[in-house]
């Protein structure tokens, strides 16, 4: 990219838009071991409560409609702007 | 720096990052492209999930080891009801979907209850059907046949089933919060889910249900 003439933009930032945080990935990976685990060793009690966890928190978590937001364009700006400075001033990151 | 004369010539001065269109209007629509395609991939995993038990039921079909063959336990006119029921459940589908876009709540909730009752009739016939094979002896333990019709048939039951939970689901969160962006976005989704399930259908009963009774 240097090396051909990228530039580092100084201006005209837009607000940046993010996921929120969630630990339903994490947690469905978790039930989903425990029912690998219950079905390699036969044990269908486990099994079935770690399947019918599996689809409870996954469902539960379509209820969640709150999951991303925008980081507001002054911000990115504010931030950028205390790198340009950093990097005028002499700063190698 | 000006970013529009940087785009006109990429070669000369190329940039290094999506150049985007102003159409940020804060709001959830930027959101909804990444999940239909990522959808469509699910989708296309699932049709291969297909294809293999397909491709299984193709190799198999005539391994009967002495027992039942498809001419004599198949009741064409019990599969051709279900066949109806899914299709006209797919039509229904499609009502709840111009429904959605003429933005009227109560037809979307109506034709989504007309498509999750059809496919729990449809769900509920096959149910029957596979009590009464198993009743004649028929069972997936019977032979190579059997187990690679069982296999394929019930996969595609229990993608049905779980398309009625979804159903249930979707009435609930229309409830909560009506013709939401997210809950257009879903209802996209679990329509093509429920319409590539019918098209799986078609396959299913040409395929295992026409052509066995035919040979």
């Amino acid at each position: 990219m240097k090396s051909r003439g990228a530039e580092r933009p100084e201006e005209g930032f837009r607000p940046i838009h993010m996921p929120r945080n969630t630990g339903a990935g994490v947690i469905l990976s978790a039930i989903a071991m425990v029912l690998g685990f219950a079905m390699i060793w036969y044990i269908w009690w486990l099994a079935a409560l770690s399947a019918v966890g599996l689809l409870v928190v996954s469902i539960a978590h379509t209820f969640n409609y709150n999951r991303d937001y925008f980081i507001p364009a002054d911000e990115v700006t504010r931030t950028e702007d205390a790198r340009t400075r950093l990097l005028a001033a002499g700063g190698t990151a | 720096m000006s970013t529009t004369a940087l785009i006109d010539d990429p070669k000369v001065n190329p940039t290094f990052y999506l150049a985007e269109k102003d159409h940020h209007d804060h709001g959830h629509e930027a959101t909804g492209g990444g999940t239909i395609l990522g959808f469509w991939i699910y989708l296309m995993s699932d049709a291969l999930i297909f294809a293999t038990l397909f491709a299984t039921y193709g190799v198999l079909s005539t391994n009967f080891a002495g027992g039942p063959t498809p001419h004599e336990i198949f009741e064409l006119p019990l599969v051709a009801l279900n066949t109806a029921i899914l299709l006209v459940s797919s039509i229904t589908y499609g009502f709840a979907m111009i429904a959605m876009q003429e933005g009227r709540l109560g037809g979307v909730r109506l034709w989504l209850v007309a498509t999750g009752l059809l496919g729990a009739a449809f769900v509920g016939i096959e149910l029957y059907e596979f009590g009464n094979l198993i009743a004649e002896g028929a069972t997936p333990q019977r032979s190579a046949f059997l187990s690679a019709f069982f296999t394929l048939v019930a996969t595609h039951g229990l993608h049905v089933s779980f398309g009625i939970l979804w159903i249930g689901v979707m009435l609930v969160q229309l409830a909560q919060r009506g013709l939401h962006v997210e809950n257009q976005r879903r209802l996209m989704c679990l329509s093509m889910f429920w319409h590539f399930l019918d098209v799986v259908w078609i396959g299913v009963f040409t395929f295992v249900y026409l052509l066995g009774v035919l040979r």
